[in-house]
């Protein structure tokens, strides 16, 4: 990931996409719909802070 | 004590299983602590100090466990996720360290009009609406590494409970509180707190219940359901942890008998159904007043419910709901401003009355925030005073 890369999250179905796969995080790539539910979970959490 | 930690965790964990049992005396009283931020004044950082820094956050929690003895807490320095909260750029945090005062402001993502969309798709909702809302830069060109980086807040902070938590029981003989089973939050509490707001869900009770109940259906479908499927498969008590479910409750406060009956004591009841048929038990924190309720929890058995209450009379919730475990009664008002001798004669009091028969766990009335949430000299003598008293059998 670049750190100055920008994401478009307007379209929900295409971010989640696109956040999924650039993201970093401890579950691997082979394994999307682990990290959209790890993404939907986060997002979850943070509309509550 | 002469206890490894082990081992004193161990004699904890059945103090408070026994009293919440309520079906054996426990060896002695078991003392929980309610305290939240008062901790970090009373150890002597700035708020913002120990929110920022998990280090001193430790160092906090372990001081008042060290200092106080206590056998349990229900905030191991996570009750406030600021530094995740800092990581999205939000603003509903405000800490004030001149005043020692943590603020949170009350925001409601969703509007009524928006009730469809919500119920149509909730993440696709969240998404594209909610998460905008409450955080401007969400949007077309939003940062990756803004995202990244409050990913890994989050991970940090999910990092630090697991580590305290074992901390705290490998270390200094704290056992596990709540057990990891499968979590029914009960909708509304949800709906309160984020997606309608206190002031949102006053209206909507009365005026556009339709959309309430629609709001709630898709929380319900999406979460309490299969979360209440969950823990009816689970075997029982986890002999483990010291409750089987804990929850807060809230939005009681808000409602009329009639509301409550509509809209909350469905849900809660479904719970505690399964909970009384697992032989579980489970903690509930009554914010604000519960008594007005209280038939609604007289028939269950002795054994499933243990209640913290904030406004109510511990005295009359005993009289009241005889097969109630109570935890609480200490009132933070006298531990801030009373002398020595009127703490040490209310913890006595509390003790002798509701104590002597067991089902009862010294703990304070409200969540200690303030500085003025409890005097330390007092605090440590009502501590030591627990340890070693035993009340008489009535």
């Amino acid at each position: 990931m670049r750190m100055e890369e920008k994401i478009d999250l307007t379209n929900f179905e295409r971010s989640l996409e696109e956040l999924a796969e650039k993201l970093e995080m401890p579950i691997p790539k082979e394994n999307m719909e682990a990290r959209k539910a790890a993404i939907l979970a986060f997002v979850n959490f943070m509309i509550t802070l | 004590m002469g206890m490894t930690p082990k081992e004193l965790a161990a004699y904890r964990l059945q103090l408070i299983r026994d009293a919440s049992g309520m079906q054996k005396k426990p060896d002695r009283i078991p003392n929980i602590s309610f305290f939240v931020t008062w901790k970090i004044l009373d150890a002597g950082y700035k708020l913002t100090e120990a929110m920022n820094d998990y280090d001193i956050m430790e160092k906090v929690v372990r001081r008042h466990m060290e200092v106080y003895h206590f056998d349990q807490i229900f905030d191991v320095g996570i009750r406030n996720a600021y530094r995740v909260s800092q990581a999205m750029k939000s603003s509903s945090y405000v800490i004030n360290d001149e005043a020692e005062v943590v603020s949170y402001k009350d925001f409601a993502y969703c509007k009524p009009e928006e009730t469809e969309q919500f119920a149509a798709n909730y993440y696709k909702y969240l998404w594209e609406v909610g998460m905008p809302r409450k955080f401007s830069w969400w949007g077309k060109d939003a940062d990756l590494s803004t995202i990244q980086n409050a990913y890994n807040e989050q991970n940090k902070f999910f990092n630090f409970a697991f580590h305290i938590k074992n901390v705290l029981r490998d270390e200094l003989g704290i056992p596990f509180n709540g057990a990891p089973n499968p979590y029914a939050a009960i909708s509304m509490e949800t709906v309160l707190a984020y997606v309608f707001g206190m002031r949102g869900v006053a209206v909507m009770m009365r005026r556009d219940k339709a959309r309430l109940h629609a709001v709630l259906d898709a929380l319900d479908e999406l979460f309490f359901t299969p979360q209440l499927e969950q823990l009816k498969k689970i075997d029982g008590p986890n002999p483990d942890y010291c409750f089987d479910y804990i929850a807060a409750l809230l939005a009681h406060n808000f409602m009329s008998p009639a509301q409550w009956e509509e809209f909350y004591w469905p849900y809660l009841k479904k719970v505690l159904d399964v909970l009384a048929e697992k032989k579980c038990n489970c903690a509930l924190f009554m914010e604000g007043a519960m008594l007005r309720f209280a038939d609604y929890f007289k028939d269950y058995p002795k054994g499933l419910i243990t209640i913290l209450p904030e406004q109510d009379d511990v005295f009359e919730l005993r009289k009241t709901l005889p097969n109630v475990a109570i935890l609480g009664g200490m009132k933070n008002a006298l531990l801030g401003r009373g002398t020595r001798q009127e703490c040490l004669d209310l913890a006595k009091r509390l003790i002798d009355e509701l104590g002597a028969d067991g089902g009862y766990m010294f703990s304070q009335d409200k969540m200690g925030s303030y500085r003025n949430d409890a005097n330390p000299e007092n605090l440590k003598a009502v501590c030591d005073f627990v340890l070693e008293y035993t009340p008489s059998q009535h």
